[in-house]
């Protein structure tokens, strides 16, 4: 896709990192100490914390990224959003009162005071920066990915204008600024997200699976193809094959509830053949969904 | 940004209290997240049935894991609470 470079939302944006930053230069110049740094002098309000871990959490790998693996691999993905709260758990109840009661404000440090083995440091300062750079670099990737049809701007442009922008702040007030842009990140996610989803649902809700007559489906000239082969014999089944397109058969089945479109596989010239399609993940094949329902399994002799 | 709410956390004898009771609490979880991963892997099929208005155990079992989560916070600080204001008593006594 082609996109235009938008001077509005590249203005809107100048805005909001203008706004931020300033913020985050203002509350930098107050930060004079370690625990101002790390722990922002231990005076946030507990209610913007709070929203501020909640950004933290709608960050765009859960929120983009696990909607995105559920609308694909669906159980599969659903997996991944329970792996997070439970490493939330671990670090609430494992991790937090210790390391504050240590008061130390990083993993290394706690374990440097409590050891005092360079090993440890080592190990401890590897590994964290092996977890950054995986963590970093898909986010850096996804913020370039967003900032090109939003802003227009090229891929690379939005990761470097992103990565210097999140640097700034982080640099600039440590704990403060990064709480408070959580806060205000957290805040609009949830306040945009409950009027997306107030519009969403605006629009009314269907349980009625799509049949083979509802708009969308590809079957306008589709021709029921008489019964063949084994078709023939199982002819009291409520399966019936449809040609979509020449030589393209899909197979449609009634459970009760009228004709859907069901997912099947033939053997044929020793060739598999999937959905009317040959076997495979290029133009003119067709694989199966992972997403769907199956009415039956049974082994491919 | 208004002034730190209290000290009494940085009292040592409720930063241990509270670090038992995150341990303790944490232990519960972890079987309850056990349980779910065993179900996955050794009995997928009891998975499958459905449990709660037709939605089956996988889902429901997940989503209670998600809603747990957040129940277990608030019991964490529910009990953090309590520890403060255990201890917080005889830190007056000593003042």
């Amino acid at each position: 896709m082609i996109y235009e470079t938008s001077w509005t939302a590249i203005g809107v944006f100048g805005f909001f990192v203008a706004v931020v930053l300033a913020i985050s230069f203002y509350l930098g110049a107050k930060a004079k100490s370690a625990s101002g740094y790390y722990a922002a002098h231990g005076q946030i309000p507990w209610f913007v914390n709070g929203v501020a871990f909640a950004g933290d959490y709608l960050s765009a790998a859960s929120f983009l990224g696990i909607c995105g693996m559920i609308a694909f691999y669906g159980y599969d993905g659903f997996l991944y959003s329970i792996g997070y709260l439970a490493g939330w758990i671990v670090a609430l109840l494992v991790i937090a009162e210790p390391l504050k009661r240590l008061g130390k404000f990083t993993f290394a440090d706690a374990l440097d005071s409590q050891f005092n083995s360079r090993g440890i440091k080592l190990a401890a300062a590897i590994s964290t920066l092996v977890v950054s750079v995986f963590y970093l670099i898909p986010q850096m990737v996804g913020a370039g990915a967003l900032v090109k049809p939003l802003l227009g701007l090229s891929h690379e442009i939005g990761v470097v204008t992103v990565g210097i922008v999140v640097v700034l702040i982080v640099v600039t007030a440590g704990m403060v600024s990064t709480t408070w842009v959580q806060f205000i990140k957290g805040g609009m996610l949830v306040v945009f997200c409950a009027i997306l989803t107030a519009m969403i649902l605006n629009r009314g809700l269907s349980t009625r699976p799509l049949t083979s007559g509802s708009p969308g489906i590809e079957t306008p000239s589709h021709s029921i193809v008489a019964p063949t082969g084994d078709w023939a014999t199982d002819r009291g089944k409520p399966f019936r094959q449809i040609e979509v397109a020449p030589g393209r058969i899909v197979v449609e089945h009634d459970g009760g509830t009228g004709w859907q479109r069901v997912q099947w596989s033939e053997r044929r010239d020793g060739l598999l053949l999937v959905n009317g399609l040959p076997h495979g993940r290029g133009d003119g094949q067709a694989d199966f969904e992972p997403v769907g329902r199956i009415f039956q399994l049974s082994q491919e002799s | 940004m208004g002034k730190p709410r209290c000290h009494v956390d940085d009292n040592l004898q409720i930063s241990s209290a509270n670090a038992r009771s995150g341990l303790l609490l944490f232990f519960v979880y972890l079987a309850f997240y056990a349980g779910f991963m065993a179900l996955a892997a050794l009995a997928p099929q009891v998975m499958s049935r459905p449990v709660l208005a037709g939605v089956n155990l996988a889902i429901v079992y997940g989503m209670s894991l998600i809603g747990g989560a957040l129940v277990v916070a608030a019991v964490y600080m529910w009990l953090c609470g309590g520890n403060a204001r255990q201890h917080g008593h005889r830190l007056e006594d000593h003042r």
